[in-house]
Order: C-alpha cells, then sequence, then structure tokens
C-alpha cells in the first residue's frame, strides 16, 4: 500500500510540470523528460539482468549492474531528453502510458512467473520483466501515438517569443 | 517545494522498517583446559584485514597461541579461514602491484598460527570464498597463487594449506580429536560450475563422510552458509539502490544470494544428503556479521552459524531460529569436550569501529593495544 502511495506521487511529480511547457518552452520537458528516461532505462537495465538470470546467466553483486549492463540507463536519458525537445506531448503520453505499461506488464509478469517458476523468487522475476517490457512497449506506443500537433518543426507548433520593451 | 516534501515522507515511511526482536542473553563459562579435547575457530571475511591496523586479528592471534600453548596434543587447535580470505578479487600474483597489500592481508592470517606454540599444535585450513577466485567464469588461476603462497608457508614451519584444493569442489574430511568430523567445501565452485556429473559425485561423497562418521559430531564448513538473516540471505532495504538491491535480491538474480537458483540447488542438495546424518552445524561465511540460528527440520543441520566479520560489517535483520545476531567485528570459537559436549562461543568487538585502528606510530600502537582489549565473549552455548 505504501508503495503504490509512492508510485501515485511520483506519477505526479514527473508528470504535472509539463503543463508549464509553453511557459518554459522545451527546456523543462526535456530535463524531465532525460530524468524519467534515466529512471525507466535504469528500469529496463534491471530487467534485462532479472531475465538474464533466468536463463541461467547470473550477476554476482550488485555492483555488476554498472558497466555495459547500465547501457539502457544512458539509451533512456537521450530518448527521453530527445523526446522532451522534440514533442513535450509525446513525452508527456509516453510517461504516462509507461508508468500504465510497468504496472499492467508488472501483474501479467507476477502471473507467468508464479505459473512458470518456483516460488517466491518465481513472481518477483515475472514482475520485474513484465514490468520492464510494459514499461518498453507502453512507452514506445505512447509516444508514437500522441498528437502530432506539438512536434519540433510543426507548422501548428507554438515556440512562445516574448519581447519586452521599456516604457516611460 | 509541498509536493518535494510529500515525497521524501513517502520515501522515508516506506524504509522504515521495526526493529528485530531483542534476544535473550546467553553466556556459559568457557569449559576449563583440563575438559577441553580441541577447539576450532570460525574466522570468515578476514581479505580486508590488515594485520598491523586489525585488533581481531591480533586477538584472534593471541588467542591461537594461548590454547596452542595450553592444549596437548597435535592439531588441538583448528582454525578454519572461512573464505574471501583476501579482498577484493584474491591473491595477485607476485609481480602485480597488488601483491604487497594481498599477500599482507592473507599474511596476518596466516600468522595466527604462526607463534611458537601455534606452529606445534595448530593448524589452520583456508577455505576458498566467492572473492577469492578473483574471476566469474571459473578459472581458478588466482586460487592456485593463494594455494601456492600456503604451500610456501607451510614449507616453513607454518601449518596452513588451502582446502579443498584450488578449483577442486571438496569435499575435505579432517577429524578432529576423538569426536569430531569437519567437512569442508569450496561451496563458490558449486555456483560457478555446470558439471552435473562432478556435482553428484560431491553429493555422494558426502553422504559417504557422513555415513562413515559414526559417533562424530559433524560440522560441515564452506564459505556460503546454510541461513542468513543479512544481505545475502535476503535482508534489504526497500531503498538500498533505489530498489533495485531489493528487487535483484527478491527475484533471486544475485548468484551470491542465498535465494539464487544454483545457491538453493546446493542447499537442497546438502539436504538431501543430510538425510544420512544430520550435522550439528554448518559453519559459513559470506554475510558481513555474526549470527547462531538452530533448526528444527530433520533435513537441516541442528545450528548454521554465520561468522563473517573479521574485516567487514554489515546490517542484520532476524530469521525464525535465531540465537544471536551481531553487526560487529569478531569470530567464534568451538570447544569440544573430552566428554563429547561442544561448546559455542563468539568473540566480538563492542561495535563496528573496532574493526580497524588508523594513525601512525605510537597512537597506533595505543589503539591497537585497546581495540584488541576490548574483544569478549558475549554469547555461549552448548550446541551438544
Amino acid at each position: 500500500m505504501k508503495r503504490l502511495v509512492l508510485l501515485l506521487v511520483l506519477i505526479a511529480a514527473t508528470s504535472t510540470p509539463l503543463r508549464a511547457q509553453d511557459a518554459g518552452g522545451r527546456v523543462l520537458p526535456a530535463v524531465i523528460g532525460g530524468v524519467a528516461g534515466v529512471a525507466g532505462g535504469g528500469y529496463v537495465a534491471l530487467s534485462l539482468v532479472v531475465a538474464q538470470a533466468r536463463a541461467g546467466t547470473y550477476i554476482h553483486d550488485f555492483k555488476d549492474m554498472f558497466g555495459w549492463r547500465s547501457a539502457p540507463v544512458i539509451a533512456g536519458g537521450l530518448l527521453g531528453t530527445g523526446l522532451g525537445i522534440y514533442s513535450p506531448d509525446r513525452l508527456r503520453r509516453a510517461i504516462i502510458w509507461g508508468y500504465g505499461g510497468v504496472v499492467v506488464g508488472g501483474a501479467v509478469g507476477l502471473g507467468v512467473g508464479l505459473l512458470v517458476w518456483p516460488p517466491p523468487e518465481g513472481k518477483w522475476a515475472g514482475a520485474a520483466i513484465g514490468a520492464g517490457a510494459g514499461l518498453v512497449i507502453a512507452y514506445i506506443a505512447g509516444a508514437l501515438t500522441a498528437p502530432a500537433s506539438g512536434d519540433l518543426g510543426k507548422s501548428d507548433a507554438v515556440v512562445p517569443v516574448m519581447i519586452r520593451l521599456p516604457v516611460r | 517545494m509541498k509536493r518535494l516534501s510529500l515525497l521524501a515522507g513517502c520515501a522515508l515511511l516506506a524504509s522504515c522498517k521495526p526493529e528485530p526482536p531483542d534476544l535473550p542473553e546467553q553466556l556459559i563459562p568457557e569449559p576449563n583446559v583440563a575438559q577441553v579435547e580441541t577447539v576450532v575457530y570460525l574466522v570468515g571475511d578476514a581479505g580486508d584485514a590488515l594485520e598491523p591496523r586489525s585488533p581481531l586479528i591480533r586477538r584472534l592471534q593471541a588467542d591461537v597461541e594461548a590454547w596452542s600453548e595450553q592444549l596437548p596434543g597435535d592439531s588441538a587447535v583448528v582454525v578454519l579461514f572461512l573464505g574471501d580470505n583476501v579482498y577484493p578479487d584474491g591473491l595477485d600474483l607476485s609481480s602485480e602491484p597488488a601483491w604487497e597489500r594481498d599477500s599482507t592481508v592473507l599474511q596476518g592470517q596466516v600468522n595466527a598460527v604462526a607463534g611458537p606454540w601455534g606452529r606445534r599444535r595448530a593448524v589452520a585450513y583456508f577455505l576458498a570464498g566467492n572473492h577469492d577466485w578473483g574471476d566469474y567464469r571459473g578459472d581458478a588461476a588466482r586460487l592456485k597463487v593463494q594455494e601456492e603462497f600456503l604451500d610456501r608457508r607451510r614449507a616453513q614451519g607454518m601449518r596452513v594449506r588451502l582446502q579443498p584444493e584450488a578449483g577442486e569442489p571438496g569435499p575435505a574430511l579432517v577429524d578432529v580429536g576423538s569426536h569430531l568430523r569437519i567437512v569442508i567445501y569450496d561451496t563458490a565452485w558449486w555456483l560457478l560450475a555446470a558439471d552435473r556429473n562432478r556435482k553428484t559425485r560431491v553429493l555422494t561423497q558426502t553422504e559417504d563422510m557422513l555415513q562413515s562418521a559414526g559417533s562424530r559430531e559433524v560440522i560441515i564448513a564452506a564459505h556460503h552458509p546454510f541461513r542468513s538473516a543479512s544481505s545475502h540471505g535476503g535482508n534489504v532495504a526497500f531503498w538500498r539502490g533505489l530498489g533495485v538491491r531489493f528487487l535483484l535480491a527478491r527475484s533471486g538474480t544475485l548468484l551470491q544470494d542465498l535465494n539464487s537458483v544454483p545457491y538453493r540447488a546446493l542447499l537442497e542438495a546438502m539436504k538431501e544428503s543430510f538425510h544420512v546424518k544430520r550435522p550439528l552445524l554448518f559453519a559459513g561465511g559470506h554475510d558481513h556479521a555474526l549470527q547462531v540460528i538452530r533448526h528444527d527440520e530433520a533435513d537441516e543441520p541442528r545450528y548454521t552459524v554465520v561468522s563473517g566479520s573479521a574485516s567487514k560489517v554489515s546490517r542484520i535483520g532476524h530469521i525464525p531460529g535465531m540465537v544471536y545476531r551481531a553487526s560487529k567485528p569478531g569470530y567464534m570459537k568451538l570447544f569440544v569436550r573430552h566428554d563429547g559436549h561442544v561448546e559455542l562461543f563468539v568473540v566480538a568487538a563492542p561495535n563496528p569501529d573496532f574493526l580497524a585502528c588508523a594513525g601512525e606510530g605510537e597512537a597506533l600502537q595505543r589503539c591497537m593495544a585497546e581495540y584488541t582489549a576490548a574483544f569478549e565473549t558475549r554469547f555461549g552455548l552448548r550446541l551438544r
């Protein structure tokens, strides 16, 4: 229950500021996209490591997560930043759908894990892998299906320009 | 700002865990010399202890020497170094820069049996831990270097050896006195190897050794413990590593955790063997704490001890059957009496600050004297 509350707070914290995109241009969405991308990439890295372990290739220590295994963290950060600059609307949908993907994928994975692998680790492994897969699928789907109106270079994209003139 | 506070509050709430229950103090008096046949020391994870700065190593050396002097008979004192004898990657080659530090660490442990009486009456067995392998592909080269180091010291009169031999899984058999049998494994081999036939042979040999023990009580000694309430046993706070370490632990993804598939297979296989004869004790290190756990199931050893805080200390939780726990530097010793009774004692420092002394010269010597004297027997239990 506590974790559920925490998750909801995290969703609120990372998605709401996007409404301020018009005021802050694309810098804020880029930063949020980067942070969310790093977090999501971290989770994808975790899912890959869990999946690898289920296939028989283990890591020995938490520190082994660093190095090439953390490539999704960098990829996620770059992707999120890029998406934030290119289209804050697509980023917003990708993040929200991504969270949904984690929940749905995690639930499905948990069920599959229970069926496929011995307890109690099976359900955790299934949930971790499912959540990672759900995150990737939902994030991509969210980014692709969002309205293109706010994309960089589109004619109807509004980039606010402010000029200040001293008036005496 | 409000949202940030809420987020921080939630994080704190989720990370709060109830304190483990207090355990009743147990401390029986140490037997006198006339009652003792043999003493077995259990020292784990000493791979970061540099002799000139480690009060524990100094205390151990004095303890071993004192009992070696008092107990008559060859091999009346046995020291089991329970693996991870050299951090982080085992003993490096003498041509490498790490050699000086690595060899100083290992020599400190060898010196536990290098005193005038220790050389005559004490013997030390070094078990391989996962860090001693220094290689995750199953190449025993680093272990071979450690074995050769110990062989050279043995040639100089110190009775030390790597047991089982480098790259071998064991079990190695050591009978101590007339009441005790120690069966030693390289459990790191088991976790790294995929040779099913060899694993089957290990279990067959284990059953033979248990069967032929007769009236001797059996101690299983390995780096990896049978049970643990520390991080390798799954006691990981949710927020450690932003939840990643927690999920890795819960999903059995870390090979060195007790719930990884290969580790679980190892324990299950051992339990099968224990039907032949129930061991008195399973002694391991691996987790950096001091734990004594009593088991009730017939296919489990009667007790598990984790003695892995000779040079590192980590947090500890609680699991059913636990009768002692401490996140303090320390080691354990078993007294086997002439009448066959076996008693376990935990020698520990007051807190983790006593792991090592800083400073130089006189300040270092003062610290070493003070900290070494602070190690006391803090738990004592008759196992049989």
